[in-house]
């Protein structure tokens, strides 16, 4: 970190305000388990229920698309790792390369799990716009893991969003702040932020696509 | 920037291990090596990307606590589930 950070009021040193922000954003994604956490809970459950159904299920997912996705994810936790640490040694230009390596990998992502969620449709797996036409044996229990699914995967989508606005507006960030230290500390949380959303997928990916 | 590498490559290879172990039938023994494959992704993301292994004591604390409460939140519900008759 630079010689002269510019230091907000509240903190002692430039130390204490970088430790505060990391731990702000460790307490918000100890909450942010816990939001999962109750999915993963029901998934958890309803699957020691209904084994047979949940594995069912599962065998109508696409494997390729999920495991393609799974390696794209990892990917970009890569880059946005990287881009922290091309800042910290000053070469700009690479981070901000890396960070909207980033931002694309997030965008393909979403892509992909677009035309994951089109092609079930197409096959009639969506629960709840009322084209449900799975009819084989425990068709109630199989609507019900679509329900987990649509809903684990729907709100990691929406976070993975929200991420790819807070690395976009890191960018713009990148362009527009003189104040590097500033730039360092932001970019640092956002890129917690990133990896807890790549942490969600990792636990995601196998519980529902690999079930047998 | 070497061990940023050196945790992407296994974090691959972690996925390809657990992508083709789910080819193989081995019953309660797909669902162990799944788990514990998540596990060691999880963790190696924690300690290397999101840099817990260079992070001071509080920050680890809160790191840990949500996992404490989600590890309450199974146990509590689950003995209620798990117990039923």
């Amino acid at each position: 970190m630079t010689e002269n950070v510019h230091v907000q009021e509240q903190f002692q040193d430039a130390e204490q305000q970088h430790s505060t922000d990391v731990l702000g954003m460790w307490v918000f994604l100890g909450s942010e388990i816990l939001f999962f956490g109750g999915l993963f809970l029901v998934y958890t459950i309803y699957r020691q229920a209904y084994p047979e159904a949940f594995a069912e299920a599962s065998s109508h997912l696409n494997l390729w698309l999920a495991t393609a996705n799974t390696a794209i994810l990892l990917s970009s936790s890569l880059t946005i790792a990287m881009s922290e640490l091309l800042l910290r040694q000053d070469r700009l230009r690479s981070a901000r390369l890396a960070m909207a390596a980033t931002v694309g990998l997030g965008l393909v992502f979403l892509a992909i799990k677009g035309l994951e969620y089109y092609l079930e449709y197409a096959e009639g797996l969506v629960p709840f716009l009322g084209s449900f036409s799975y009819s084989g044996p425990d068709a109630d229990q199989v609507r019900l893991f679509f329900h987990v699914y649509f809903s684990m995967t729907g709100l990691h989508a929406l976070h993975l969003a929200i991420g790819v606005g807070l690395i976009v507006s890191m960018l713009v960030l990148s362009f527009r702040c003189s104040d590097r230290a500033r730039l360092e500390r932001q970019l640092e949380v956002s890129a917690l932020y990133w990896h807890f959303v790549d942490v969600i997928w990792v636990v995601v990916f196998p519980i529902l696509y690999l079930i047998k | 920037m070497r061990s940023l590498i050196v945790t992407y490559v296994s974090l691959l290879g972690l996925l390809a291990l657990t992508a083709g172990l789910s080819f193989i039938p081995m019953g309660m023994g797909n669902l162990i090596a799944n788990l514990g494959i998540a596990v060691a992704k999880v963790v190696l993301i924690a300690l290397v990307f999101m840099q817990l292994r260079s992070a001071d004591s509080l920050t680890r604390t809160a790191a840990v606590t949500g996992l404490v409460w989600l590890a309450l939140l199974f146990w509590l519900t689950l003995n209620d589930y798990l117990t039923r008759t």
